[in-house]
């Protein structure tokens, strides 16, 4: 139990966070802080950009746009803000079609996840912050803006079973997500 | 991708100010992502024909931007088509997306980087109200429009030697393949910090004194009445017609 409850809850990933953000100046360098976080939306927004550029190879991309926005939420939670919107913004020009998928899913997960990972610093909070962000997001664009998100295997006409399995795919995917930013986190750190 | 490409062609768009073709811009893409019926399709289509012919851009030139996105259009139509049962969806929602990209690509092509920024600046200058750091959000726009072509050479580097290095080792299994997948991301990272930090040391070094204002040099004339009002018939019709 000890192991389970150190794995979710524990303090391991506080001490890594930490080092990261001072590793990377980010209370004090905040030239160069301002400067990542631009370039790091920039990659968000290629990245993003990709499923509209390269079709079929490049949706193979776009979700690791999720990663360059965790990594500035966890510098501040000011930087994350604005490295989502300055993504936004370079969306616009890029790819406007990716602007229906971008806000509601990958960087409203990256949000939910960096900023959960900021001011808790614990697995369990990030993982259910960004799955909860990640299903309204889904639910929203299927129901509201009735695009195929997640394919012919959904249809825009939302039950509760189809919301429940949504919910159980949207945690996957956020405890995915939490495990590949707690990898980084270890990697920038090295 | 004509991204970051300034065509200028000295037409009647070009030389509007950047605050009214970003106003036309947004107001074209909510009526664009609100449209319903064939008719505000229609609406729409002309309005588009409207705005291509006003800044003489070349046509084909936007049908090369447009060419990478048809295996996507199609895809939503087949889907409508097939699981909605609905032609008209089918035809709306492509529509829809192929006119917000051919509005923000006459947008980008008859505004340079500097005017767009400036522009941007003005519009967002009333959110200082509320504590969002305008200043500091155009400066990070302005870096981003000005690095993005040398970020996207890093990132076509990176996968060039990646795809050398992993030819000469020949099929890994998929452990592998994820592991350098994410030393390349890695390594993206490190890139991205290491310009961050020549930037900001040569910006220093030069004394830039953080982010202030700078003189407002934009001045609407005649043409951007024009824009503007032309917006705000689009939205009329959509509202009473």
């Amino acid at each position: 139990m000890g192991k389970f409850t150190n794995y979710w809850a524990g303090s391991a990933s506080r001490a890594g966070i930490d080092d990261m953000r001072t590793r990377l100046g980010a209370g004090t360098l905040t030239t160069r802080k301002m400067i990542a976080v631009a370039f790091l939306a920039s990659i968000s927004a290629l990245l993003q950009a990709m499923g509209g550029i390269l079709p079929g190879i490049g949706f193979l991309f776009s979700p690791f746009a999720t990663a360059p926005i965790v990594v500035s939420s966890l510098l501040s939670a000011g930087s994350g803000l604005l490295a989502y919107a300055l993504t936004l913004l370079l969306l616009l020009f890029i790819q406007p079609s990716e602007l229906v998928v971008f806000p509601l899913t990958t960087g409203l997960l990256a949000l939910g996840i960096g900023l959960s990972l900021y001011y808790f610093k614990t697995r369990w909070a990030a993982v259910l912050v960004g799955s909860v962000v990640l299903c309204s997001g889904i639910l929203l664009l299927l129901s509201v803006f009735r695009f195929p998100v997640l394919g012919p295997a959904m249809s825009p006409a939302v039950d509760f079973k189809a919301a429940l399995l949504m919910f159980a795919f949207s945690l996957f995917y956020s405890w995915l997500w939490v495990e590949l930013s707690m990898l980084l986190i270890r990697k920038l750190n090295k | 991708m004509p991204f970051g490409s300034f065509m200028n062609t000295g037409s009647f768009v070009h030389k509007a100010d950047p605050r009214a073709k970003l106003i036309f811009s947004a107001t074209y893409l909510i009526l664009a992502a609100t449209s319903d019926g064939l008719r505000d399709i229609l609406i729409l289509a002309a309005s588009s024909f409207v705005l291509i012919l006003l800044s003489k851009l070349p046509v084909a030139y936007l049908w090369g931007g447009l060419q990478g996105l048809l295996p996507i259009l199609f895809v939503l139509f087949v889907y409508h088509l097939l699981f909605n049962h609905s032609l008209t969806q089918a035809i709306v929602i492509p529509c829809k997306l192929a006119f917000m990209i051919v509005t923000t690509t006459t947008l980008t092509l008859t505004t340079s980087p500097r005017m767009l920024t400036q522009g941007l600046a003005a519009i967002l200058h009333p959110l200082r109200y509320f504590r969002f750091p305008v200043r500091k959000f155009v400066l990070m726009c302005s870096l981003a429009f000005r690095f993005m072509p040398l970020l996207i050479e890093e990132i076509d580097m990176m996968f060039k030697s990646a795809q050398i290095k992993n030819a000469r080792s020949g099929s890994a299994s998929l452990r592998t393949t994820l592991q350098r997948r994410l030393n390349m991301f890695l390594a993206l990272l490190y890139a991205v910090f290491r310009r961050a930090d020549q930037l900001a040391f040569a910006m220093e070094a030069r004394c830039f004194p953080g982010v202030e204002r700078r003189a407002d040099s934009l001045r609407m004339g005649w043409r951007d009445a024009v824009l503007i009002g032309f917006a705000l018939t689009l939205v009329l019709i959509r509202i009473f017609i």
